[in-house]
């Protein structure tokens, strides 16, 4: 069993296209963690905001990065 | 003419040596096989170099010690202090590393190199060392031709570590035979006269090899088929260490001043060292042998006692000289300056830059950002803006308000003095940059140049708003004034948007927040739409008015949506994967507008 982990591991260090599958998937998970961070900021934000314009551009700003995440895990679902 | 007499008075040289003497051909032989080993191990390195090296070197320059730790282990692991300093002086020109960290890499590189002649004198010497070769050199070849990069770059390290050792073979194989036939050690020389003597030869024999490696392989195998004494074997190990600078100078010729400053900080450092081992060599051989005793060296083991007194003095070199780091980097700043480079030349694109794929697209990545700073004023000046009102933070409205003043510019003046011969030369270089790219890095270069040819629209597209712009935001027709003041204020926030996000690279996410501005850019332009069919419709502006508005609304949305273009390339700081997948979530165009449709 341990000898085909080890193989895994060394075929996805030599496979070109593991690697980079393999790193797409790091960096899109990077990006997953930061935009899940930067939305929860947004909400609070949001919630202490009472200036109607300063509020709309907030929500605005809201839905930009809800959509990136959705293509985030879009993009993970397609390489799983 | 010179260097070609040079040349084939060697090469006569050397033919009528191998005539003479079948053992010199092996020993001149061995040598050319090791130099072509340490080539094929620069390549298999160099292979591995893309971002993993730039990522480590970001990380471990931000102090000397640091620096200094790279540069032994880095050297000690590739076994080139050579493709070291030529890498420090690539990072170096191309502004990714500054000038105390390049000299802090260079001195542990020094330190690093003296691993090599451990392991020739422990092993090399002692093992035989062909026997490793050959399996080597066969299983290297096999993944030399091997289609991905990390077979390959695996292969070249096999085949290159598989004719180092060939080398090394060959050489002890001829300097023993040679004991035969001619007696070396009666050329030796002792006393100071012999170190001044060899330690010139040492220099002389590193600087036409241009490898300390192959000159201390050298003297470890005559050492070890005592053809020379220890004493003189440690001179030449001294002169060695000098002319290996060598290198650093020739790949800095083509570097800029960083580039040349470092390898002056190296041909110090190296010059120092050798003064205080040639002053104190008695001494130091004296502590060699102490050492030696302590650590279980024979006495008569003068091959491994040689590898400690190389490790021991470029470690007396480091400790005298490390404290002045900072104060040998600015003296070598002031005796070296910097000369004023102009707005339309290069100042990151040189020959040394292009050693390294990943040091070659940073370099592009911080010119073209010169050549937006070059645009940025342009297109200000075009909306009749000062570049210092966008990037203070004041309220352009405010601005646009109190000074109704036209800023006059000559477009094709300024594109003359300030872009083109800079886009050029940067076109130039991308297309002399792309060999020994992979694919990917050819593509961010493509990206790179396609940000240079957005920058170059947007200044085209404002040339084209400038006309009427100009006429209109003096008009005495309140309406037509406030769309064109409103053109004026949109993109003026627009830059002054991308700047914000420019500067903030220590984020990688920063070009997902041009995701932002797509939607505004959307935004204002349907909304430029309604107000003018109001107008129209109203009758507060005239016909031509509308036509000349239409046509602006254009090229103003144009102007933003090629300079959000070029953000996206030009503001993406990490390295290629990252990049890459963050452009692969930023939002396209039928997605932004989707989202406007949803907070209608």
């Amino acid at each position: 069993m341990k000898l085909f982990k080890l193989l895994e591991i060394t075929q996805k260090y030599l496979d070109d296209e593991k690697l980079k599958t393999s790193e797409r998937k790091k960096c899109l998970k990077d990006i997953q963690q930061k935009l899940k961070k930067k939305k929860k900021r947004l909400k609070e934000k949001i919630s202490a905001e009472y200036d109607e314009e300063k509020l709309k551009s907030l929500k605005k700003y809201l839905d930009i990065v809800t959509a990136q995440r959705r293509k985030v895990i879009a993009a993970l679902k397609e390489l799983k | 003419m010179f260097k070609k007499i040079i040349l084939f008075t060697m090469l006569a040289v050397l033919a009528w040596g191998f005539w003479i003497s079948p053992n010199f051909k092996e020993i001149a032989a061995g040598v050319a096989i090791f130099l072509f080993g340490m080539l094929a191990l620069e390549e298999g390195f160099k292979s591995f170099t893309g971002g993993m090296l730039e990522r480590i070197l970001r990380k471990t320059t931000d102090g000397s010690w640091k620096s200094l730790t790279f540069g032994v282990v880095s050297t000690s692991i590739m076994q080139s202090s050579s493709l070291v300093s030529v890498i420090t002086i690539s990072f170096l020109s191309a502004g990714l590393i500054g000038l105390a960290a390049g000299i802090g890499i260079i001195f542990g590189a020094n330190l690093g190199t003296t691993t090599g002649a451990w392991l020739i004198a422990g092993l090399g010497m002692k093992v035989k060392i062909s026997a490793y070769a050959m399996p080597m050199l066969v299983f290297g070849i096999i993944l030399i031709f091997q289609k991905s990069r990390t077979m390959n770059g695996i292969g070249y390290i096999l085949a290159g570590l598989g004719f180092l050792f060939l080398g090394i073979h060959h050489m002890k194989e001829g300097f023993e035979a040679f004991r035969d036939t001619i007696d070396l050690t009666a050329f030796a020389v002792s006393g100071y006269r012999g170190i001044m003597l060899f330690t010139l030869i040492g220099v002389a024999a590193t600087v036409i090899m241009q490898s300390s490696h192959a000159t201390l392989v050298i003297i470890i195998t005559a050492l070890a088929a005592q053809q020379i004494t220890y004493e003189n074997a440690l001179a030449l190990a001294i002169g060695a260490n000098i002319g290996t600078t060598i290198t650093a100078i020739i790949g800095s010729m083509s570097a800029n001043v960083q580039g040349k400053r470092l390898a002056a900080a190296h041909l110090v450092f190296n010059m120092v060292t050798a003064i205080i081992a040639i002053v104190f060599i008695y001494q130091i051989a004296d502590m060699v042998d102490r050492l030696s005793t302590m650590v279980g060296i024979a006495a008569d083991d003068y091959t491994l006692k040689l590898a400690v007194f190389h490790t021991i003095f470029n470690a007396i070199g480091i400790i005298a000289m490390m404290p002045f780091i900072n104060q040998l980097a600015s003296s070598l700043t002031k005796a070296m300056p910097e000369k004023e480079h102009p707005r339309e030349k290069p100042m990151y694109l040189n020959e040394a830059v292009e050693e390294l794929p990943d040091t070659a697209i940073e370099a592009v990545r911080k010119e073209t950002l010169r050549l937006y700073d070059n645009a940025f004023s342009i297109i200000a000046h075009g909306l009749s803006l000062h570049r210092y009102d966008i990037l203070s933070d004041k309220d352009l409205e405010d601005v646009v308000k109190q000074d109704r003043k036209v800023i006059p510019v000559d477009f094709d003046d300024e594109y003359e003095k300030s872009i083109k011969g800079l886009y050029s030369d940067i076109v130039k270089f991308i297309s002399g940059a792309q060999s020994n790219m992979t694919p990917e890095q050819s593509d961010e270069l493509f990206r790179l140049r396609a940000a240079g040819r957005d920058i170059v629209e947007a200044i085209k597209d404002t040339k084209h708003m400038n006309k009427n712009l100009s006429h209109y935001i003096l008009s005495d027709n309140e309406y037509i004034r406030s769309e064109y003041n409103k053109f004026r204020i949109q993109l003026g926030n627009l830059m002054r948007e991308l700047d914000n996000i420019r500067n903030d690279d220590g984020d990688s996410l920063n070009v997902l927040s041009l995701d932002s501005l797509k939607l505004d850019m959307k935004a204002n332009d349907t909304t430029a739409n309604g107000d003018m069919e109001a107008l129209i419709r109203d009758n507060k502006i005239t016909a031509v008015m509308a036509t000349s508005m239409m046509n602006d609304s254009n090229y103003a949305y144009d102007v933003a949506k090629n300079l959000i273009q070029m953000g996206e390339s030009l503001f993406a700081s990490g390295d290629l994967d990252m990049n890459d997948a963050v452009r692969s979530v930023a939002l396209t165009e039928d997605e932004v507008a989707e989202i406007l449709d949803d907070n209608k």
